[in-house]
């Protein structure tokens, strides 16, 4: 018996076809999948972390923060105690004109850095940067951004954001068996920037209320933003913190608007007396002296 | 953003050098195929009757490879996986893998003169996670080797 072996024919076993056309389709349609994937998982963990009693995301929180807004340790420099003070003093007065759950409770806590933010967390914690409180001419103002983040809380945002962004990551790992990573991180940075809008403008709304019950105007409550469009115009070479704070809120002149138009709804009086910030929250230089509008 | 280019970049690294290995590869597999064409590999299981065979010696060859797939050919069959559809990019990854395992199990039976290696068979195996890392593909058969060869290489 006689054998040979011959050249085997090319191209049986592989298939000839463009692999980066075929990466490129396949890559739209992963996208589109893990958008659609993301928007569902990160809707039904938003809302089944909104049943998650606020003692138990205190506790979980408790984990992070410090329960006392100064640290466990009593070292905190006189300005910043001062600060601290003033500004859950100030909490206490807005929360007066707000809907607060019984069981909620707000601590809010001062960062001595220049950044110009400020910041709802988990267990009803709320930060603000110095860096905000200098750019910010006078109470109302300050008062609007407090109400802000206080109705943040007040509507769970923190806990649903939170849950819905880890619900849709574990799951969308899960699904995707971590397979396309570099895909699922990119389109999830992408889904965070418009969920979080919807619960900006909410806040917003319920925030301005509370200032108009405060102060029985709405003069200078759109300070904020007015002053977050000055600075970025101002020092175009830092506008990479503006974009920033922006990345996650409407657009300042639509906010502005927003706030005009329920004032007009509402017959609101857009004018009035400005009241000055308390005396622990004065230092800096204001952005600009208030204007009565 | 940071992450997203070293992404990029570790995809196009992929895709061009993994292209050039493949290209390059496969040329050197068929230069040696052509090679060792003389030296028949079948897969029966018995060696052929008559022609002497008592005469022959039988010895097990073995050929072994281990490839790497890359970035590139992984991240598009992580993408495959979820829609379905031949994995095509580790069509080829396997096809050399196979080609040159039988290859180098041929160059072991060559290099004991043998004149041919019947009940030839493969085993393949996957190093690190499916669809990551590497592919081992073993190639395996008996050799039959002319007597007085195996005599005067002893």
């Amino acid at each position: 018996m006689h054998y040979e072996n011959r050249q085997p024919t090319e191209g049986i076993n592989v298939t000839q076809e463009s692999a980066i056309l075929r990466a490129v389709k396949l890559t739209v349609a992963a996208l589109v999948l893990v958008l659609l994937l993301f928007a569902i998982f990160s809707f039904a963990g938003g809302w089944v972390a909104r049943w998650i009693p606020f003692s138990v995301e205190q506790k979980v929180a408790s984990l992070g923060f410090s329960e006392s807004p100064l640290g466990e340790s009593g070292t905190a420099p006189v300005d910043v105690v001062e600060a601290t003070v003033a500004l859950n003093e100030l909490a206490q007065r807005v929360m007066l004109h707000m809907d607060i759950p019984e069981d909620m409770s707000i601590t809010v806590h001062y960062i001595d850095d220049d950044v110009i933010n400020a910041f709802a967390t988990l267990g009803g914690h709320v930060f603000f940067y110095r860096g905000l409180i200098e750019r910010l001419p006078h109470e109302n103002a300050l008062s609007m951004v407090m109400a802000h983040e206080i109705a943040h809380v007040v509507h769970r945002d923190p806990i649903s954001g939170f849950g819905g962004a880890v619900s849709a990551q574990v799951l969308l790992s899960w699904v995707t068996g971590g397979a396309i990573d570099e895909i699922t991180r990119f389109s999830t940075q992408l889904g965070t920037a418009s969920f979080t809008r919807g619960m900006e403008t909410r806040a917003d709304t319920v925030a301005i209320d509370a200032v108009h019950r405060m102060y029985g105007h709405i003069n200078g409550a759109d300070e904020l933003f007015r002053a977050l469009v000055r600075e970025s115009a101002k020092d175009p070479g830092r506008e990479s913190w503006a974009d920033e704070f922006l990345s996650t809120h409407p657009m300042n002149d639509d906010r502005i608007a927003a706030i005009q138009m329920l004032a007009r709804e509402n017959e609101w009086l857009l004018s009035g007396e400005l009241t000055p910030k308390p005396a622990a929250l004065s230092g800096g230089v204001a952005a600009i002296e208030p204007q009565a509008q | 953003m940071g992450s997203f280019i070293v992404f990029v970049v570790l995809l196009l690294t992929g895709m061009i050098f993994g292209k050039i290995a493949e290209t390059r590869h496969l040329k050197s597999i068929i230069k040696r195929e052509q090679q060792l064409n003389r030296l028949p590999a079948v897969a029966s299981r018995y060696p052929p009757s008559g022609e002497g065979v008592p005469n022959y010696q039988q010895l097990l060859v073995t050929g072994n490879v281990v490839i790497a797939s890359d970035y590139f050919k992984t991240f598009l069959s992580g993408l495959i996986n979820i829609f379905g559809g031949r994995v095509t990019p580790f069509e080829s990854l396997l096809d050399r893998g196979r080609r040159e395992a039988l290859l180098r199990m041929k160059e072991s039976a060559d290099a004991v003169n043998a004149d041919l290696v019947f009940n030839v068979k493969y085993h393949t195996a996957t190093i690190q996670q499916t669809g990551k890392g590497a592919i081992e593909v073993l190639a395996y058969g008996t050799a039959l080797i002319p007597k007085p060869m195996l005599t005067a290489k002893a």
